[in-house]
């Protein structure tokens, strides 16, 4: 792949941030956790359609066998994601 | 006529209502430029007929996926031929809140449109009642209607609801697409949903009263503890998958059976009636075998939906889609490429039709690429047959028959080969800008509605029928006409010149029918073909017999058999392969070199695990992606596979 240096930019910048933010990816099993953003990707829309906005409250029901995919409740319905997706989703642990 | 578009989000009972509302009055349409079928039914009042249109379910009416693409195009365009007069936006009333996003969305475009509240009964288990007065006043110009599709309710009140609005002066008829946000531009999209959702919020708030803590999530969420568990889940999913894989290979036997005897007896029976001409021969081997080839192929068509069906029913299927899909995820598969592929042991037909789960287009391509390689029910004659004669009855380590041994080998070569090519795929041949999406809503467990399943069987048998069935026949009459005809009068002057015996012994008689055809065999196009083909064949060890068995084993791969029958002139009583594999055994070149060697039968057994030779399978990938490019390309790289494979297998085993 050909990089260009502001592609690398980008990316360090996003490495950077998934290190820092937590992402439902990472979300403890059945903990309610508030969604705090989406990352900026083409699956942004998608991911929103969904019902996952700023402010819902979800947590994860279970995992596949594997750890991938995951399955969310989100307001009553259950949405399974795989991780790289659920890594998009920013949250903030509950307390 | 006024067109009604049906939409709403997936697993909304969507399909039910569409059932109801038109039952076996469906149709089969095309959307152009995209792979998913359109539902048409009508729907009468009195003399008035209205067109229902049944839009794939999506959650936006922005797409996420190709086949999605067509609820923009036909919404954003009021000119296209499928522009409906009035929506019907089916909501789940158990999940109003991400079911309301698509209703506003067309809502807002200024369509007529009625709101079909379903799903009412799972709502109040809930514990959520719905205030519908309240909800009208947020939505003024939409007619509600509470309904449960999965018995029938509230079915009277949508056809009346759709009856008024498809009056030509209804009020509020001034949609105006140019509100729609375009296609590709994702942030304005992203914007709009979150300030949709801000007002949905406060419009929920409003109508839906909470009234005790939900507990029909409980009975979900109790299965769910052992059909996605670590292990039991896939011991569970691996006798599901035994019982269809059983189902579709032995019990479709019996009734696939009875067509095959009905067929031929009813060639026998018009041969006998009709006077002898070239049009009877057209009709007796080539017309009533074509459609007898077609036909023979419902039972598995028909079991393997009906199973499907119930899983997709249930909302068992979505759990195989989540346990699988890691596992499948390296090899550019789906977790729900699984359930085709291991229909495709039995037959890839079905196989191929029941990719359809599939969302993505990747995906789903891939698999329909790959599935032909799985092992099928068809090659299995042709296995016995080669088995029996090169590899030897013997033992190995004392308990393994080397026999079974090999047929095993060759069922893991197919599915092998299948995961490699799609890994293949995946690595050089995908378009990397379209990325796997999965986000998937698993609903809640029901159970399934047996007209929605029957209705689905009735779809697929009919799709393939007069779809793939016109195809198929077109070529299994183009075959016969090659294997029945040859150059001048070539195959005339073959048959007079075998000897007639002078008594009128039965067995001689048959003997000299049998070499009467092969002689006309062998002089035909068909014939000439396979001479032709030789130089070509010679180096993976086959001599021009069996390139004309290869040829006319495209119709279908046991033909195989039957035509090394009537090539070596061995009558073939029953199923039983002994006589002409005693036959094979003496064929010898004119070296004195026996045909058939270890050498050159594995060779057979590699090209016939990879050929795609298959002319039904070939139409049925036709018709599921629209195009001949995919058939064509499928054809060709199962061919130069099969080739190579049998190439090497020759060449290291000679």
């Amino acid at each position: 792949m050909n990089f260009t240096s502001f592609d690398l930019l980008l990316r360090v910048t996003q490495v950077i941030y998934i290190a820092v933010m937590k992402t439902l990816a990472q979300a403890k099993l059945h903990k309610r956790t508030i969604i705090t953003g989406i990352a900026d990707s083409d699956l942004k829309p998608k991911l929103l359609e969904m019902g996952l906005y700023t402010g819902k409250v979800v947590s994860i029901l279970f995992r596949a066998p594997f750890g991938d995919p995951i399955a969310v409740d989100v307001d009553g319905y259950v949405l399974s994601m795989r991780l790289n997706e659920a890594s998009l989703v920013q949250i903030e642990e509950n307390n | 006529m006024k067109k009604v578009g049906l939409f709403g989000n997936p697993n909304t009972g969507k399909s039910s209502l569409f059932n109801r509302l038109t039952g076996l009055k469906q149709r089969v349409g095309n959307f152009p430029g995209v792979t998913v079928d359109k539902q048409l039914g009508n729907l009468k009042f009195g003399n008035e007929t209205v067109q229902i249109i049944d839009f794939p379910g999506t959650y936006s009416i922005y797409p996420r996926s190709k086949d999605e693409q067509v609820v923009y195009k036909v919404i954003s365009n009021p000119k296209h031929a499928d522009y409906p007069d009035l929506a019907v936006v089916v909501v789940d009333a158990s999940n109003l809140e991400r079911n309301l996003l698509l209703f506003t969305q067309i809502y807002d475009l200024g369509m007529p449109t009625v709101l079909v509240l379903n799903l009412t009964d799972v709502a109040s288990k809930n514990g959520f009642v719905i205030n519908i007065d309240q909800l009208q006043t947020h939505f003024p110009n939409t007619i509600i209607v509470r309904s449960n599709a999965r018995v029938g309710l509230g079915m009277k009140e949508l056809q009346e609801a759709i009856k008024s609005l498809s009056d030509s002066n209804n009020p509020f008829h001034h949609s105006d697409p140019s509100e729609l946000i375009a296609m590709d531009d994702l942030i304005a999209q992203s914007a709009d949903t979150t300030d949709r959702f801000d007002r949905i919020k406060q419009i929920v708030a409003d109508v839906v009263t909470k009234k005790e803590n939900p507990v029909s999530h409980q009975f979900s969420s109790k299965l769910d503890r052992w059909l996605v568990h670590p292990i039991l889940g896939y011991v569970i999913f691996f006798s599901v998958l035994l019982i269809i894989f059983q189902t579709v290979f032995s019990l479709a036997s019996y009734p696939m059976d009875w067509i095959d005897m009905g067929f031929a007896q009813l060639s026998e029976w018009t041969t006998a009636v009709l006077p002898e001409g070239l049009l009877s021969r057209l009709l007796t081997e080539g017309i009533i075998p074509g459609i007898g080839g077609v036909l023979i192929f419902i039972p598995q068509i028909g079991l393997l939906f009906f199973l499907i069906g119930i899983l997709e029913e249930t909302g068992y299927m979505a759990r195989v889609v989540f346990i699988m899909d890691k596992l499948m995820r390296p090899f550019g598969l789906n977790g729900k490429s699984v359930v085709p592929l291991i229909s495709s042991a039995a037959c890839a037909i079905p196989g191929v039709m029941a990719t359809r789960t599939i969302q993505s287009w990747n995906e789903r391509l891939t698999t329909i690429l790959v599935a032909p390689l799985m092992s099928c029910s068809a090659r299995i004659p042709v296995y016995t047959l080669l088995i029996g004669l090169v590899i030897p009855d013997q033992q190995i380590w004392g308990f393994l028959n080397l026999q079974g041994l090999v047929l095993f080998g060759l069922y893991a070569l197919g599915l092998v080969t299948a995961l490699l090519v799609a890994l293949v795929i995946k690595q050089f041949f995908r378009k990397s800008t379209e990325r796997s999406v999965f986000l998937l809503e698993l609903p809640a467990y029901k159970a399934p509605r047996w007209a929605n399943v029957g209705l689905e069987v009735f779809q697929k048998v009919k799709l393939f029928v007069f779809d793939a069935g016109k195809i198929i026949l077109a070529i299994s009459i183009i075959l016969w006409a090659l294997a029945s005809f040859g150059p001048s009068d070539d195959m005339e002057k073959a048959a007079a010149s075998v000897i007639k015996p002078t008594t009128e012994n039965p067995v001689d008689l048959t003997a000299y029918e049998d070499q009467v055809a092969a002689a006309k065999l062998q002089h035909s196009y068909m014939g000439i073909l396979g001479r032709a083909i030789e130089p070509v064949i010679k180096p993976l060890g086959y001599d021009w017999k069996m390139g004309i068995s290869l040829l006319t084993s495209f119709a279908a791969r046991e033909v195989f058999v039957g035509s090394l029958a009537t090539i070596y002139s061995v009558h073939q009583e029953s199923d039983d392969p002994k006589p002409l594999i005693e036959r094979l055994r003496n064929e010898k070149y004119a070296s004195g070199k026996p045909v058939y060697t270890l050498a050159s039968g594995v060779s057979l057994l590699v090209f016939y695990a990879f050929a795609m030779q298959c002319m039904a399978t070939l139409a049925v990938v036709k018709r599921e992606t629209k195009s001949w490019k995919w058939p064509l390309i499928q054809l060709g790289y199962m061919g130069v596979l099969a080739y190579l494979g049998a190439f090497i297998a020759y060449q290291l085993l000679k």
